[in-house]
């Protein structure tokens, strides 16, 4: 699928805006650094956090990795698919896999991240 | 090669489950000699259960020939090499086995009276003087169970010492080479760690350290000689300026072996250490526990010590000489529900009177020649990090092998081939690639020189015929494990399918 | 030095391919000035004959059963160990390995493990359990670090009726944490479930032991409900020996469950090594403490076992693990495993119902005795407190010199039993171990004329 109305972090997750709402997972890069994933921790529906908060972690075998919040906001859905198929991270990161879905407290905090073509200079850097 | 057509046929073990057949068992009672009981009546109907416990149903025969078979499938140190750096996987002294199972010693009670149990104090507080004398530290506490029991019971006494002097404090250093049990430890007893890097030489780098201390360091924990195999050469500066700002020194004792006979961390101005009598002290690893992770302290710590402390005292009651101090009302309490693992103190005691002093100061002397031997014959062939002698360990880096597409990991996996144990992999963290190598004093030279060859025999194939160092192991039980799988889809306790 | 080969002519030919003049060479990276400037001040060497005398010395100063007739409990249990158990665990190929870190080199030990976990769990009635932890009191502990890592709550909530040991250990582990412990009385012997009540609002977890410290049986199904309903989660202290006859944790409300299980097949050594173990639900499994192996298949589809949820664990997590636990208590599980083996079903209900039996006995044949009554009224398993018309010290030390140990002095543990003892029964009791005991304390009775 196009990435090209993804929005991205350094860090590796993606955001794509839907209205007010934002869903967020993590870059089909990432996935490949960190090999198959076996678990994923979730928020409670109703958390609010602020960008950089952390807001799942996901988990491989032997590693252990904190996906943040690209933007502040209050998580209004999770994707609870991920917890008997956390492995859609794998094999569908940008559709089936996402993770969390936010609604954005500032719609013009979006602006300051990444788009997909700085992403793709980013991972190559 | 097919890996499956070298493997022995006796492969696949079922499970103890499996085995069972309705009826049968292996241990019998004498007859009761009392009235028996209803458990409905006695208990209640409320209390009792529905079912008895669904234990497997066997012979005596069929167990023990079911635990041999497993027990053919590990490797262990009576059988071969087994250099996994910072373990210490030393020979275990036979007779210290057989001096652990004198039914003076198994058979005896906590709860005996003192007098009833003067051998057992008095092995535990000479062994606690021994320690204290070989570390140069003033006291010692054999309570903990585990090296990761005697880091928390050494935070905690971190913590009471500055307490009672108005602060806690809030932060505890650690070199970024440490074993992950100091952060863990350090974060139970309501620490923040700071992670301080390693220079390119792979020590603390002080400056740096100079740089993060403040009045909020509580203490420093450092593993020396660190996980690299290198000497804290600046550890003076170190402790200078921890102390500087008021703050402790810990000693993780993971790789005290390096240094017995030579140095004594507390003359040189660690406030606190543990041991590892597992590890140092030569008591069996026993596949994973029991260890034994005592704690020695300077003076000014020895009122936080866990207790019970195991005192000396001659006049203190009729046939009494040696008691379990309670009478320390600044002690951090109890790390183990009774003195810790007794039986493991009995081993290191009997390895300690073994080999006196000019033996334990050959153990590390043969320690660190047999790892500089090792590293030596081994630099041309894989990358060294860091460069010079080493003391009881080195890392290596599978980093050249990588070019062919062979990881440290298939690396150690092709050693298992040999029937040579693995070195640490992965660890420590700063290292990529990470080959971590203890070969310790009680392997001989032809024993370092089959490994050598073996090692040399891998870096080759690495470059010639890497699919069969990645294929690896061949020779073994099993092949490699499907970890993701054990993962998904969890199946820790058995059910009849 | 009988344990280290290399000769000295080894030591030239090293140090020569090494490219070091001699052994100081090695440690240049060691300033002198930190170098001992002395010997070591530690007795030896000594040969394996005097290694084993002296060894033999300390060990008969001790006293043991056989040499008298004991009644000493308390959690931890001088039961018979089947022969078999030492000859598996004298095997090198167990005791002399590592953690299983390199699975393909250790899947007997890691098999063993698994039947271990297998077995907790069905005594526990629980889906998982790990592969060990320390002792029965540091499993108390790491149990409520787990709930209240569940609940999210401070408060913790332990009873007064639980193992003196498993409070202290639990003290010590909290004294950093802000968590905060509040003990609960007992009433009758048993924990006080109104005072329990009282106390239930925002707890984060809640220890209760069953059959508790005193050997008698709680109101686990009371205790059960009012936990559940608050929320808490509640742990369940249990004897696996009890878990024979008693219903399972998993059936009156417990979340997790923990306990001591030296007294399946492992020495009472003077306290050390034990064998704690924990056991909760599946849901639960990403919280709890140590090791856990897991079953799996190798890449030509056979069974095999590896490490599993290692993430939870210190090496990989580091300051955000579950606990700081690393090495578990293998060689001591095996041994439990092997002696659960052996028991089987019907042995394992045999050793219980003997224990119960005989204690039962003890208890009915000291209580006819003038002068002792039976402190409580609950029922109870394998221990009973008695109480005295006199400090309980002064008939220990009176029995003592008859070789015999009557059980605990309760006023060491609680300050309002000064008279009490606490009396722990085995299948290893014959009827005449038990009837010397009741002769022996009538007799003292006597000649005290009370």
């Amino acid at each position: 699928m196009s990435t090209q109305d993804l929005r991205f972090t350094q860090s590796h997750e993606w955001l794509k805006m839907e209205g007010a709402e934002a869903l967020i997972g993590l870059t089909d890069y990432a996935q490949g650094e960190l090999g198959d994933i076996v678990f994923v921790e979730l928020p409670a529906v109703g958390t609010h956090v602020d960008a950089g908060d952390v807001l799942t972690t996901v988990e491989s075998v032997k590693s252990v990795s904190e996906i943040y919040a690209p933007v502040a906001g209050e998580v209004m859905d999770v994707n609870v698919a991920l917890d008997d198929n956390p492995d859609l991270i794998n094999s569908a990161p940008y559709a089936e896999g996402w993770m969390v879905r936010l609604r954005v407290d500032d719609a013009s905090s979006v602006d300051s991240l990444m788009t997909a073509d700085d992403y793709e200079e980013h991972t190559k850097g | 090669m097919s890996g499956a057509t070298e493997r022995p046929d006796l492969v696949v073990e079922p499970t103890i489950f499996e085995l069972s057949s309705p009826g049968r068992r292996g241990y019998s009672f004498p007859p009761l000699d009392v009235p028996p009981v209803d458990p409905v009546e006695i208990f209640g109907e409320d209390q009792v259960r529905g079912e008895a416990p669904d234990f497997p149903e066997l012979t005596e025969p069929e167990v023990v020939r079911h635990f041999t078979r497993l027990a053919e499938m590990n490797h262990h140190v009576d059988r071969g090499f087994y250099p996994l750096g910072s373990c210490t996987m030393k020979y275990n002294p036979k007779v210290n086995e057989d001096v652990a199972q004198l039914p003076g010693f198994t058979r005896l009670h906590p709860e005996a009276d003192e007098a009833h149990s003067q051998g057992a104090l008095a092995l535990m507080h000479n062994l606690a003087t021994h320690l204290a004398a070989i570390s140069g530290m003033d006291e010692v506490s054999l309570q903990p169970p585990a090296g990761a029991s005697g880091e928390l019971a050494g935070m905690l006494i971190v913590r009471a010492y500055h307490t009672d002097r108005g602060n806690p404090r809030s932060k505890v250093i650690v070199p970024d080479s440490a074993h992950g049990t100091n952060p863990a430890s350090l974060t139970l007893a309501g620490y923040e760690a700071v992670e301080i890097k390693s220079d390119s030489s792979g020590r603390v780098d002080v400056d740096e350290l100079r740089r993060i201390v403040d009045s909020e360091t509580a203490a420093i924990m450092i593993t020396n000689p660190n996980t690299l195999g290198v000497f804290e050469s600046r550890i003076a500066e170190i402790i200078e300026i921890v102390h500087g700002v008021g703050g402790l020194v810990y000693m993780d004792g993971a790789n005290l072996n390096a240094l017995l006979g030579i140095v004594r961390p507390g003359e040189i101005g660690f406030d606190l250490m543990h041991f590892n009598l597992h590890k140092t002290f030569s008591s069996p690893h026993g596949g994973g526990g029991p260890g034994s992770g005592p704690i020695g302290v300077t003076s000014k710590l020895v009122d936080y010590l866990p207790y019970p402390v195991i005192a000396r005292d001659e006049a203190r009651s009729r046939g009494v000489e040696y008691y379990p101090d309670y009478e320390r009302p600044k002690s951090i309490g109890k790390v183990h529900g009774v003195y810790g693992n007794f039986l493991v103190m009995v081993k290191a005691y009997a390895y300690i009177l073994t080999l006196g002093p000019g033996g334990l100061r050959r153990v590390a002397e043969n320690a660190l020649l047999n790892a500089n031997y090792l590293q030596r014959k081994l630099e041309g062939h894989y990358e060294l990090p860091f460069k010079g002698y080493c003391q009881h360990e080195f890392v290596l880096s599978a980093s050249r092998q990588k070019e062919y597409g062979v990881k440290a990991l298939d690396v150690a996996k092709r050693l298992l081939d040999f029937g040579v144990h693995a070195p640490t992999v992965y660890f420590p963290l700063i290292v990529s690639e990470a080959l971590m190598i203890e070969p310790t004093e009680t392997e001989s030279k032809r024993s370092l020189d089959h490994f050598i060859r073996v090692m040399i025999d891998i870096a080759r194939e690495s470059e010639s015929n890497p699919e069969i160092v990645t294929g690896a192991p061949s020779r073994t039980p099993v092949s490699r494990l499907d970890e993701v799988r054990a993962s998904k889809d969890l199946d820790v306790s058995w059910r009849r399918r | 030095m009988p344990y280290v080969p290399n000769t000295d002519e080894d030591r030239r030919e090293m140090l020569r391919e090494i490219g070091a003049e001699s052994f100081d060479d090695l440690i240049a990276g060691i300033p002198r000035e930190l170098r001992m400037g002395s010997d070591l001040d530690v007795p030896g060497p000594l040969s394996e004959l005097e290694l084993t005398r002296h060894m033999q010395h300390l060990a008969a100063m001790n006293r043991v059963p056989d040499d008298v007739i004991s009644f000493l409990g308390g959690g931890i249990y001088d039961h018979a160990t089947a022969a078999a158990v030492g000859h598996i665990t004298g095997l090198p190929h167990f005791y002399t390995a590592y953690t299983p870190y390199q699975a393909e080199v250790s899947q007997g030990t890691l098999q063993a493990i698994y039947e271990f976990q297998s077995l907790i769990a069905r005594l526990t009635g629980f889906d998982v359990a790990n592969a060990s932890l320390y002792d029965g009191a540091t499993a108390g502990a790491e149990a409520v670090l787990m709930a209240t890592a569940i609940s999210r709550r401070k408060k913790v909530l332990v009873s007064s009726t639980a193992n003196p040991a498993l409070r202290s250990v639990l003290k010590t582990y909290l004294m950093a944490t802000d968590l905060e412990l509040v003990e609960i009385p007992m009433d009758s012997g048993v924990t006080d479930v109104a005072a329990l009540e009282a106390e239930l609002e925002n707890a984060g977890a809640v220890l209760v032991q069953h059959p508790n410290f005193l050997g008698l049986l709680e109101p686990v199904d009371q205790i059960g409900a009012i936990v559940s309903e608050s929320g808490a989660p509640l742990i369940a202290s249990v004897d696996p020996v009890s878990l024979a006859l008693l219903k399972p944790p998993s059936e009156y409300g417990a979340t997790i469950a923990i306990g001591e299980a030296q007294s399946l097949g492992v020495a009472v050594a003077f306290g050390g090594p034990l064998l704690g173990f924990i056991a909760a639900g599946r849901k639960h499994a990403r919280r709890m403490p140590g090791r856990i192996i897991g079953a799996t298949n190798d890449a030509e589809g056979r069974r095999g076992y590896v490490m599993t949820l290692q993430t939870r664990e210190q090496h990989i997590r580091r300051e955000k693990a579950t606990s700081n636990i690393c090495t578990n208590q293998g060689l001591v599980a095996l041994a439990a495993t092997v002696q659960m083996s052996l028991l089987g079903r019907a042995g394992l209900v045999e050793l219980a119902l003997q224990v119960a039996a005989k204690t039962r006995y003890a208890a009915e044949q000291l209580s006819l005795v003038r002068g002792i009554k039976l402190k409580f009224d609950g029922a109870f398993f394998r221990e009973f407190v008695i109480e005295l018309p006199f400090e309980a010290g002064t008939a220990k030390e009176a029995l003592s010199d008859a070789g015999i140990w009557p059980g605990i002095k309760c006023g060491c543990y609680y300050d309002d039993m000064p008279n009490c003892l606490l009396v722990s029964v085995t299948e290893r009791h014959s009827r005449e171990d038990i009837d010397s005991l009741v002769s022996g304390l009538e007799a003292i009775i006597v000649s005290r004329g009370v």
